[in-house]
């Protein structure tokens, strides 16, 4: 059965996230919660074809990175504006995901997951050597943070930390509000069925090709927006975001949540990062300690954290009645 | 013929390498029949099922559905044009709820499947029909359960649900008693009765008492070739169809 994020969770997380600059108190803190909630976006982005297609993508950087530098060239060099940076990240990594997609969508298991990081690596080849576009390995510097508002009217100025973590934050929740429409539309629950069965959802008479494709666009889109605002907090980018070590990183956010959650990407994400984070303090090995934790993971909770947590909470709250009860 | 095939094949041809699996095969089914194709193991039923429900697409020679050639029509396509299927092997979506096993299949019949923004649940005449269908299948009382917690002869069920969803003209369905125990199998052959009342039907089946009970028509195949057609009485007592199948069974 899938699972459905429940209201009360839904409003304990927006008020942790709304409060978070209050409660950490701590410019450093706030950095992490803002950069916990990009790869929010981008590990719920990935999960629409892992989690829900049932596609395993190992070339998901390749929509932070182009998002990011698609966001720094355009603010750079033509036009220093955060709306049309956003948007040309995302439209970008939705045209790119199409043109990639209509190869990768045609195989599947193996095949796939690796023309989606022979995909990513020519991204990430194309990136390292064009120079004059890119900077090469030294990337793009100096990446702005265009003040948003009406032009005469008004501005607001996203210099601040706070000030940029609760813009974040409202883009992020609105476009992860947005997956979540999409994710229970019907859908969404034909992206579940070619998962299962996709060999069934042809003999229902609908081409599994292009379901795939619109999810992998979804995918490249929303990861898209997400190296956008990437490009912008970091104000420094490079092609070290396009390698696929970066994309393996995605995938375990994914993992290490829940595949099967809606939001257990978005947990695992914030998980990864506060490791790194606090271990990182004491030795320069954290990967260790994450790589650890995947393998007990996988060995006694298969479902990743918040995906196991939500089940015993499911069963808890289905046990009483037999399971007959209607979700609306 | 009276009534025009719904269903017709003309030296339809499926080889794989060397091997002749359905070798011109010239079928036809009349409007409202329940057709039984029978023949033994290899005899090339699932792949003659293949190609008419666009799985595999034939070496040589046509399908023709009400008269239209849907020859290397992917399988979504025939669909649309009203061929259902069910599968040998049972062929559901573990992962979802009963219910949406089929829900997801009405949903497609009526074209809403692109709809990306408005919650599956919302779309209750979807999913009304969707219980109702349960209800023909008899598992409407498990409609919100995982179809983990089904036994083998409810998946079959479901797996008919998901095919009827779909408001086909033809269902072809093969083997669909495979597996299942005694009780099981007569209530699968009461509800593909029913069904037939108003669908043409083709089936394959191994059980012989079944396919002399319930089919108008009876075709063996043998070796990829239809040796013999006719009613159940005009097979058993065909020599050729003793010979090469039958033996001391009937």
């Amino acid at each position: 059965m899938e699972r459905i994020p429940n209201r009360f969770g839904v409003t304990v997380l927006l008020g942790l996230a709304v409060l978070a600059p209050v409660l950490v108190q701590n410019d450093y803190y706030i950095q992490l919660c803002t950069e916990i909630l990009i790869a929010s976006l981008l590990a719920i982005s990935l999960n629409f074809l892992i989690g829900y297609t049932g596609l395993v993508s190992l070339g998901h950087a390749v929509y932070l990175g182009v998002g990011a530098y698609a966001f720094a060239l355009l603010t750079k060099n033509v036009y220093p504006s955060m709306w049309a940076g956003l948007i040309v990240a995302g439209a970008s990594c939705a045209l790119l995901a199409w043109f990639m997609g209509v190869f990768c969508v045609r195989l599947a298991g193996l095949y796939f997951a690796m023309l989606t990081l022979a995909f990513s690596q020519v991204v990430y080849t194309v990136a390292y050597y064009w120079r004059d576009v890119t900077g090469g390995d030294d990337g793009m510097l100096g990446i702005p943070k265009p003040e948003i508002g009406i032009p005469g009217a008004f501005s607001i100025s996203l210099e601040s930390f706070t000030n940029f973590y609760y813009f974040v934050l409202i883009i992020v929740a609105v476009l992860i509000f947005l997956a979540w429409k999409i994710a229970n539309s019907p859908f969404g629950r034909v992206l579940q069925a070619i998962r299962e069965n996709p060999e069934r959802v042809e003999f229902i008479g609908l081409p599994v090709h292009r379901y795939k494709l619109f999810a992998f666009i979804i995918a490249g889109t929303l990861g898209g927006f997400a190296g956008g605002l990437y490009s912008t907090f970091q104000g420094y980018i490079s092609p070290d975001l396009l390698y696929w070590t970066q994309s393996g990183e995605i995938v375990l956010m994914t993992i290490l949540g829940g595949m099967y959650s809606f939001l257990g990407p978005a947990f695992g994400a914030g998980m990864l990062l506060f490791i790194r984070d606090t271990v990182l303090n004491f030795m320069e090995y954290w990967r260790i300690v994450v790589g650890g934790i995947l393998v007990l993971l996988v060995l006694f909770l298969p479902g990743g954290i918040l995906g196991s947590f939500e089940g015993w909470i499911s069963r808890l709250s289905i046990g009483g009645n037999d399971g007959d009860e209607t979700r609306s | 013929m009276a009534t025009k095939p719904v269903l017709e094949t003309r030296s339809l041809t499926k080889s794989f390498g060397s091997l002749l699996a359905v070798n011109e095969v010239d079928y036809r089914v009349p409007e409202g029949e329940l057709c039984a194709v029978i023949g033994p193991n290899g005899a090339g039923k699932t792949t003659f099922f293949n190609l008419i429900s666009g799985k595999l697409e034939p070496t040589a020679g046509g399908v023709f559905f009400e008269g239209e050639d849907i020859t290397g029509f992917p399988p979504h396509a025939v669909v649309k044009k009203g061929v259902g299927r069910s599968f040998q092997i049972t062929n559901i979506f573990p992962r979802l709820s009963v219910l949406d096993n089929v829900r997801i299949a009405v949903l497609a019949r009526r074209g809403k499947t692109l709809d990306m923004f408005s919650p599956i649940e919302k779309h209750t005449e979807e999913q009304d029909e969707a219980l109702e269908i349960l209800g023909e299948v008899e598992l409407e009382h498990k409609a919100h359960h995982p179809t983990t917690e089904l036994g083998h002869g409810e998946r079959r069920n479901l797996e008919l649900g998901i095919t009827l969803a779909l408001e086909p003209r033809l269902i072809l369905l093969d083997e669909p008693t495979a597996g299942m125990s005694i009780e099981e199998t007569s209530s699968t052959i009461d509800l593909v009765k029913k069904i037939s009342h108003d669908k043409t039907v083709v089936f394959t089946e191994h059980d012989m008492s079944v396919v002399f009970s319930i089919a108008d028509r009876i075709s063996v195949l043998h070796q990829g070739s239809i040796i013999a057609e006719g009613t159940p009485d005009e097979i058993r007592n065909d020599d050729l169809v003793r010979l090469a199948y039958l033996g001391e069974e009937v």
